[in-house]
């Protein structure tokens, strides 16, 4: 533990707390979303960009807190996140032994995932970049058309998941666990319904309906992508958790 | 909540102790706008079960708590599935309440859910029937309130996307509104509800087995179960009851994809409350159950013995599951059902063999 540490900042040479050695560049490319756009649901090109290999970890995130105390969960306004914020830690600044440190750090808001990512010169990602990069799989950058690939997402989320096994390899990217036990937020989470404000809009909520939801997604098979999608939406910015993490992506140069 | 048992010892014990009725929790002076002078626990019930009539001449408010809980539970022997649930089974527990009453839904989502989920209750008028207001993440609890304007027998489902993937991980169930009268009295209530399930493997292969996506959309289903698994209302779970009782089951269809041809075996349904309805039909021997519909049906149990409750697009019911039995014990009727009366040989007609051979 403590030789880890040392050759943890010996690594870093920066106050950033992650090293740009995480992150693997994501070359730009032509892709189709299942969730539809205002622009149509024809193919639309991904910038590249640098995306985390792995989400935030319980330890990156205890030092973030650490160096950051408004985001101790004792400190935070309810805001900026509701009452289960990092409730399951030990304390206010620690997870404590219960909490595995490399797990994906989860019960986060999506301002507080924010805010993380920008203390080390990051964003997190939007909805489209994450859709690409989690459409491969260990070969194929795109493997949504093979159905027995699609037919293990529907575990995402949960202790089933494809990336849940400590040998799941990295994908075609060199990412990994972007299909885990925890679901991951999104920049742009709340635009996937259209709608500033999700909730009492005159048309509503299209997605949380029975018959319009169907027409928000350019492939209604993607059972995966909805399940994902359904989640997201459900969510307020000052929400968490117990199955919701995130990572951080950087724009390419 | 008063949550009736799970478990049939438990029922009988708590309507013996009388804690199955519905209990009243607090009661306001009848004021100005007419608005209901009880509020009421609603109790809800474990599928075979169907908890006591309202027994009101008045509406009330009715407060219903129901708690979504995804587990892993049996689907066949040696078969579990990784089912979605209102209340903890499938189908979901029985939702029982009078015409005119207002009822204060509160839908709750267990912490360990990995999904949001919702309900949208066929008995409500009002948008989405409930499910926009009911919208709820994991660890996390909604209400909405509905006045139950219209009688009958109707389904809940979950409506959240994707919704099939819901409904086939079996997140339905029945809520009855009882006209203001109530339903005639009988012996016995049940509560039986069909559903298709779709499964990786085939039918009868051990293990988890995962939902099929494909095999949903085809509706090729590999399970078609009453009240959630094979065997739900066989042997020891077997619905019992005496010859000369009055029968009432209230019959869902979850689906998601199939329509049941519902019938009993050795049974003439007295009475059909067509699509769950306020008309009823008589003498009739199968009904039809829409996928997100139901049916009332009665009969008085006249002879024991075991009467087979089964969807009569029969291969489902032999080879996909949907079998269930009415045990009916008591003294035999000869002068109704005789049973076998005799055996032996039928004689060839003379000559038979003969013509046979010559051509």
């Amino acid at each position: 533990m403590f030789a880890a540490a040392v050759v943890w900042f010996a690594l870093m040479g920066t106050s950033s707390p992650t090293t740009q050695a995480d992150f693997v560049e994501v070359p730009g490319g032509e892709f189709r979303s299942t969730v539809r756009s205002d622009a149509g649901d024809g193919p639309r090109t991904v910038t590249g960009f640098a995306m985390s290999r792995r989400p935030v970890t319980v330890r990156e995130y205890e030092r973030f807190v650490r160096e950051q105390p408004q985001w101790r969960r004792d400190r935070v306004p309810s805001l900026v996140a509701d009452r289960a914020y990092l409730a399951h830690w030990h304390s206010a600044d620690a997870a404590g032994s219960d909490v595995d440190p490399d797990a994906p750090v989860t019960q986060v808001s999506w301002f507080a995932a924010d805010a993380y990512c920008n203390s080390i010169d990051a964003r997190l990602p939007d909805w489209a970049e994450w859709e690409y990069v989690a459409a491969a799989d260990a070969t194929r950058r795109d493997a949504r058309g093979d159905s027995s690939w699609r037919a293990r997402l529907f575990d995402d989320g949960t202790p089933r998941a494809v990336d849940a096994r400590v040998d799941s390899p990295a994908n075609a990217y060199g990412v990994r666990g972007l299909h885990g036990t925890a679901w991951e937020w999104v920049g742009d989470y709340a635009s996937l319904l259209g709608n500033a404000d999700k909730r009492g809009s005159n048309d509503g909520d299209r997605l949380q309906f029975c018959g319009a939801s169907g027409l928000s997604f350019a492939n209604s098979d993607d059972y995966a992508v909805l399940k994902r999608v359904a989640l997201l939406s459900a969510m307020e910015p000052r929400s968490t958790l117990g199955n919701l993490g995130f990572r951080c992506v950087r724009s390419s140069p | 909540m008063i949550r009736a048992s799970r478990n049939l010892l438990q029922y009988a014990l708590a309507v013996a102790l009388g804690i199955g009725a519905p209990v009243v929790v607090g009661a306001a002076a009848h004021d100005a706008s007419g608005a209901p002078t009880q509020t009421i626990n609603a109790v809800l019930t474990a599928p075979p079960m169907v908890p006591p009539p309202t027994n009101r001449n008045a509406p009330a408010k009715v407060l219903v708590e129901l708690e979504v809980i995804e587990k892993e539970m049996r689907l066949a022997d040696g078969v579990t599935y990784n089912f979605w649930t209102f209340g903890g089974t499938v189908p979901g527990s029985f939702i029982r309440v009078r015409q005119g009453d207002t009822v204060e839904f509160k839908l709750k989502n267990a912490h360990d859910s990995h999904m949001p989920h919702n309900i949208d209750l066929h008995a409500v008028s009002g948008q989405g029937g409930g499910a926009e207001a009911t919208f709820t993440l994991p660890g996390h609890q909604t209400q909405f309130t509905f006045k139950a304007l219209n009688p009958g027998l109707y389904v809940y489902h979950c409506a959240t996307p994707p919704v099939g993937m819901h409904i086939a991980n079996g997140m339905y169930g029945l809520i009855l509104v009882e006209p203001p009268e109530g339903l005639p009295k009988v012996d016995k209530e049940f509560y039986v509800m069909q559903g298709d399930f779709y499964t990786e493997g085939k039918h009868g292969e051990p293990g988890l087995q995962p939902f099929s996506l494909e095999k949903a959309i085809d509706e090729h289903p590999t399970y078609v179960v009453f009240n959630g698994s094979e065997g739900a209302l066989t042997g020891d779970n077997a619905l019992q009851a005496k010859a000369g009782e009055t029968i009432r089951m209230y019959v869902g269809n979850g689906g998601p994809n199939l329509v049941s041809s519902f019938h009993v075996i050795g049974e003439i349904f007295d009475k059909v409350y067509t699509e769950g309805g306020s008309k009823y039909q008589e003498n009739v021997q199968t009904t039809l159950v829409p996928a997100g519909g139901s049916a009332i049906v009665e009969f008085k149990a006249d002879v024991p013995g075991n009467f087979v409750l089964v969807d009569h697009s029969i291969f489902r019911t032999f080879h996909k599951g949907t079998l269930g039995i009415l045990k009916v014990t008591g003294d035999k009727n000869p002068a109704i059902y005789s049973g076998q009366q005799s055996e032996g040989e039928y004689p060839e007609p003379a000559g038979a063999k003969a013509k046979a051979k010559g051509h």
